[in-house]
């Protein structure tokens, strides 16, 4: 108590400025929301009702646009949204599954390992993060057409399993865990896989559910490199589906806001789900902007 | 103790290791090594993916700072740094602020401001194209007092539209950012302040800002590289125009590769638009970062 007190003066006025600054907030934090209250309610709204409409919803409540764009669609020669749900679920998860197994791997190596090069292969890691995703636009496109897999989900999917981001936290973490824990295991006799899969993965929950988050959302929401590496319609993740009703289905603003919300509603719920985890995954910084 | 066990490293087969690594290693040869390098090799062809490459030395770079695309870009990219760094940087801070001193509720803020972020770029490209449209709920709005704004259709304040919808996205996170810093600035501090009799605005600027250095560099460095390598907002809602005016580096790379199918002049042009990205970032080590002394 009497810390507060210290802190804002007098308690008296600090309470005051406390309940207007949670006022301000309150304020702010809704308007932040609002573009999400008002795309929902726009999905359910009739055509004609979602342009220039007002703050609040009309009457009409309407299922058509989600109708068209997970069934209808396909009749008039669109993508429906039901088959890139799973594209975009299916990529997401696999390549989230590979960078945690990869990664966690590779950063066990180099933390509990003694071999030749491991020094110079941490550094090559940290080297690997310095650089921005432009570069490797192009020749990654080439390296994928040479091996002939442009158009399959192995495009979409390869090129991301190797996260030197995630190598790097794993490595970190890792190095914190006590030998002597590894070690009484080796003693009995236990394999190496065993020690990462009962030892170091268990562990390490809080880093590997920060490096899954992530990367999942980061797959979850990447467009660049799926236009560049897919263009079979079958196969094509929500993100590229929705950019397609956008630019060249410009007037059915409807399935456009079904759309969105078929989009942003999973990794919503995920991302209130792992809050914690995402929250303290961004405040320890070094983390991809 | 047994030997073994005391060595600081397991020495435990140093095969084992590299096994353990090789999955990661091979596939960063492949997609990250292979490519890194031959981004170089292409800058100096001419190549449409097609027939034969032919080594054309500089005539890449020479063709990107003779072309008036590289100025109109660059000076996109600034008129997008302007307005997103100073707002999202003063908005971020003034937030964290905010919710450090209200004291109550401050998860419920954190997350609230933090949900954009995880918003796909095509998701919020779809809401804000219609919220700021000619006939959007903004425009609606602003009708109240006579006003209409072309916020995509405008040359002049595109780019300055994207950057706001940007601030709206990332703005969560960096008030994140400036939220961890704010809580780990000792109490003491404050204290030594106040009874050396300063007043709470010199006390922000002149103790909480400077304490907040570490905070300010990440921030900037990870708004340069967004800035620079801005694509999907003005790819999707104005298409690299009107007349130019959202017309950025990544966008041009991608067309010139896989519009017009220039593969060297896109390569050259990933190159110069990473060297701008390390140039800024550069400066702002330079004349921003400090040591902080407690």
């Amino acid at each position: 108590m009497g810390k507060q007190k210290m802190k804002l003066g007098h308690s008296q006025t600090g309470k005051v400025i406390r309940y207007l600054l949670l006022c301000v907030l309150l304020f702010l934090a809704l308007l932040w929301l609002y573009p999400y209250i008002w795309v929902t309610i726009a999905s359910f709204k009739n055509e004609t009702d979602i342009t220039g409409s007002g703050l609040l919803p009309t009457k009409p409540v309407t299922l058509d646009h989600y109708k068209f764009i997970l069934k209808t669609a396909s009749e008039v020669g669109r993508t429906p949204f039901g088959r890139a749900f799973f594209n975009s679920f299916f990529i997401s998860s696999v390549v989230t599954v590979a960078v945690i197994l990869i990664g966690g791997l590779a950063g066990y190596s180099l933390a509990k390992h003694e071999f030749i090069g491991r020094k110079f292969l941490t550094n090559f890691i940290i080297f690997q993060m310095l650089f921005p995703t432009i570069l490797f636009l192009v020749p990654v496109f080439l390296v994928i057409k040479n091996m002939h897999l442009i158009d399959t989900y192995t495009a979409m999917i390869l090129p991301f399993v190797a996260s030197a981001w995630a190598v790097f936290l794993f490595y970190q973490f890792f190095k914190g865990i006590p030998n002597d824990l590894i070690e009484s295991v080796r003693i009995d006799g236990g394999s190496e896989l065993l020690i990462i899969f009962r030892i170091m993965f268990p562990l390490s929950k809080p880093i590997t559910t920060i490096i899954g988050m992530f990367i999942f959302m980061g797959r979850w929401d990447e467009y660049l490199w799926y236009i560049i590496l897919n263009k079979k319609t079958a196969l094509m993740p929500m993100t590229t589906v929705l950019a397609g009703y956008m630019k060249t289905y410009g007037e059915n603003l409807g399935a456009q806001m079904a759309g969105v919300i078929l989009l942003t509603f999973p990794i919503i719920v995920l991302f209130i789900i792992f809050r914690n985890s995402f929250t303290r995954g961004i405040t320890m910084s070094g983390l991809k902007g | 103790m047994n030997k073994v066990i005391s060595g600081k490293k397991s020495k435990i087969g140093s095969k084992v290791g590299l096994v353990l690594i090789a999955p990661y290693l091979v596939l960063s040869i492949v997609f990250w090594c292979i490519p890194f390098v031959w981004s170089f090799i292409l800058a100096l062809q001419k190549w449409n993916m097609m027939s034969p490459a032919k080594f054309v030395g500089l005539s890449n770079f020479i063709k990107i700072f003779s072309d008036k695309l590289f100025y109109i870009s660059l000076r996109n990219t600034f008129q997008f740094i302007g307005v997103f760094i100073p707002l999202g940087v003063a908005l971020s801070l003034l937030i964290a602020w905010m919710i450090y001193k209200a004291q109550r509720a401050s998860s419920f803020f954190l997350i609230s401001f933090l949900l954009p972020y995880v918003t796909s770029g095509v998701a919020y490209a779809v809401i804000f194209s219609r919220l700021f449209a000619h006939d959007g709920v903004v425009n609606v709005f602003l009708r109240g007092i006579n006003l209409n704004i072309p916020f995509f259709t405008d040359p002049r304040i595109a780019m300055s539209s994207i950057a706001v919808l940007v601030v709206w996205k990332i703005m969560g996170y960096y008030a994140l950012i400036f939220y961890a810093g704010l809580q780990a600035i000792p109490q003491s501090i404050y204290d030594a302040a106040l009874i050396d009799g300063a007043s709470g605005t010199q006390t922000f600027f002149k103790v909480t800002v400077p304490m907040l250095n570490a905070s300010f560099v990440t921030i900037l460095i990870f708004a340069i590289g967004l800035s620079v390598n801005i694509f999907t907002e003005p790819f999707l809602i104005t298409e690299g125009g009107p007349f130019f005016a959202t017309h950025t580096f990544v966008f041009w790379t991608y067309k010139t590769t896989f519009e017009l199918f220039k593969a060297g002049q896109g390569s050259a042009l990933a190159i110069v638009t990473a060297a701008i990205s390390f140039g800024l970032v550069f400066v702002v080590r330079k004349f921003v970062e400090r040591e902080v002394q407690l």
